[in-house]
């Protein structure tokens, strides 16, 4: 049996106050506003029951309002006052029964301020993960994907309804208590009872703030201006990251581009050239074109568990001497407990600023060297010398760099630690 | 276009030119102990002030 669709008002059979008929075919019972007696709406508004010591719970929301919710026209045709009790704390929140004529029915969340708007869907999900063994057993924090998204576990709230009043499509029972399991997604919720029959499954996405103010025409302080922090709150800087992720890896990107130039801009001044120690001291003529630019002169040595000392003595064009300096290479390895290890380079540089053109003289002698006691090696019996100009410091570009891709990371790492955050919220803990 | 995305842009473009520039010049590029040897040898000084460099 149901309703007469034409019925716009009843009078209370208990109280005699006029009672607005809401909602659509499928509404069985009405709560009354006044005196809270349950009527049967299957059964010409017959009273079924009265709750007694209601109290209303606060909420912007009142039977009968409109408004649109993500272009769907909606009604309020119920109210339920909700109550969670868990480790000596509780939480509180109302969730209102919405009736669309083309939509059907969904749900309003008023809590903490925010406002949360929730619908049935039939998705093919696994549902052992909306089980309180499984959650309990899980090692991990549960997760699993379903129509394109990641769904990683949230909470179980156990709850009981409070407070009752207007239309709904099954007889609302006070105090009982309810399980549900929820997931998260980006922007999602999805909720499923934990025991029962049906195992409905309740997609939740919050609605902004000033839309929910301006679809129902409530006043502007109707909803506090700073909620409670929830799951479902946006995640942080949405199209200011985007942007500053592309502008980032986009500098980033021209800085690499910047960095193959200027190494496609330095030139060598002496190819690579070898000399035996014996032979030195030895003399190398450098045509040095990029004056007021970095030339770096990069010596090596065949030290084997030895060290060896090269002097350094360059000469500008007009034969004035620039600098004298000795470079020391030292290079040894060995093995100790089974394991390898080496220390040192066989390898050393100078690098300076030529300031005129011209043919530099570079003159390289020996120091010195000899076999670290103890050791098995060699000095050094052949000294390689070559030198490049017009050098780039890689510091300048490696900064820029780092300061792109800190940019372009800044997002996602914020957005990433905003996920880990709000996941906190729930009631998962690793222990 | 906003405010912001424009002083991200800018700031950007200047960094990178900036850098680009000091990078070409190899601005903070020479060894330490080289300019100094350098400079001692311009101030026409015996050395002896830095650890493994003689100056003439």
């Amino acid at each position: 049996m149901s309703r007469s669709g034409d019925l716009r008002e009843i009078r209370c059979p208990s109280c005699g106050a006029g009672v607005d008929v809401l909602g659509g075919g499928r509404v069985v019972v009405q709560i009354c506003p006044y005196c809270a007696t349950e009527l049967d709406a299957t059964a010409n508004f017959a009273a079924l029951r009265r709750f007694d010591g209601l109290r209303r719970p606060d909420t912007p929301f009142r039977l009968g309002m409109e408004g649109t919710i993500q272009g769907i026209r909606q009604q309020v045709i119920g109210t339920l006052g909700q109550l969670e009790r868990h480790g000596g704390r509780s939480w509180t929140w109302v969730d209102h029964l919405l009736y669309s004529e083309t939509h059907g029915y969904s749900w309003l969340t008023v809590e903490g301020g925010n406002v949360l708007w929730s619908r049935r869907v039939r998705w093919t999900l696994p549902m052992q993960m909306f089980t309180t063994t499984h959650v309990e057993g899980a090692e991990n924090r549960p997760g699993f994907n379903a129509e394109g998204r990641h769904w990683a576990y949230f909470e179980t709230s156990t709850y009981a309804t409070t407070y009752i009043e207007g239309a709904f499509t099954w007889h609302p029972k006070l105090n009982d208590a309810v399980t549900e399991i929820s997931y998260l997604s980006e922007n999602e919720m999805l909720t499923v009872e934990a025991t029962g029959r049906e195992r409905e499954q309740v997609l939740s996405v919050m609605l902004p703030r000033a839309e929910v103010i301006a679809a129902f025409g409530l006043s502007e302080d109707a909803l506090p201006p700073f909620p409670q922090r929830h799951a479902l709150a946006p995640l942080p800087g949405k199209g200011n990251d985007a942007f500053m992720a592309k502008t980032g890896l986009g500098f980033l990107l021209a800085t690499l581009v910047l960095s193959l130039v200027l190494t496609a801009m330095a030139s060598t001044a002496l190819p690579y050239r070898s000399a035996a120690m014996a032979d030195l001291p030895k003399v190398f003529d450098i045509p040095v074109s990029t004056p007021g630019r970095l030339m770096r002169i990069s010596l090596s040595a065949d030290v084997d568990n030895a060290w060896a000392g090269i002097g350094v003595e360059l000469d500008d064009p007009e034969g004035e001497p620039v600098f004298e300096m000795e470079r020391e290479v030292g290079y040894y390895h060995g093995s100790e407990g089974g394991e390898s290890w080496s220390e040192g380079s066989r390898n050393a540089t100078l690098t300076l600023r030529p300031d005129m053109a011209g043919t530099y003289r570079l003159t390289l002698t020996s120091e010195g060297g000899e076999v670290e006691p103890g050791y098995y090696g060699s000095v050094a019996s052949t000294i390689g010398v070559s030198v490049s100009q017009g050098q780039p410091n890689w510091l300048w570009l490696l900064g820029a760099a780092l300061i792109f891709g800190g940019a372009a990371a800044f997002g996602p790492a914020r957005r990433y630690l905003a996920r880990k955050m709000r996941l906190r919220l729930g009631d998962w803990s690793e222990d | 276009m906003n405010l912001f995305r424009v002083i991200i842009l800018a700031g950007s473009t200047v960094t990178l030119l900036a850098a680009g520039y000091l990078a070409y010049a190899g601005v903070w590029g020479e060894d330490t102990d080289v300019r100094a040897g350098i400079a001692s040898i311009r101030a026409g000084s015996a050395g002896n002030s830095i650890g493994n460099a003689s100056v003439k």
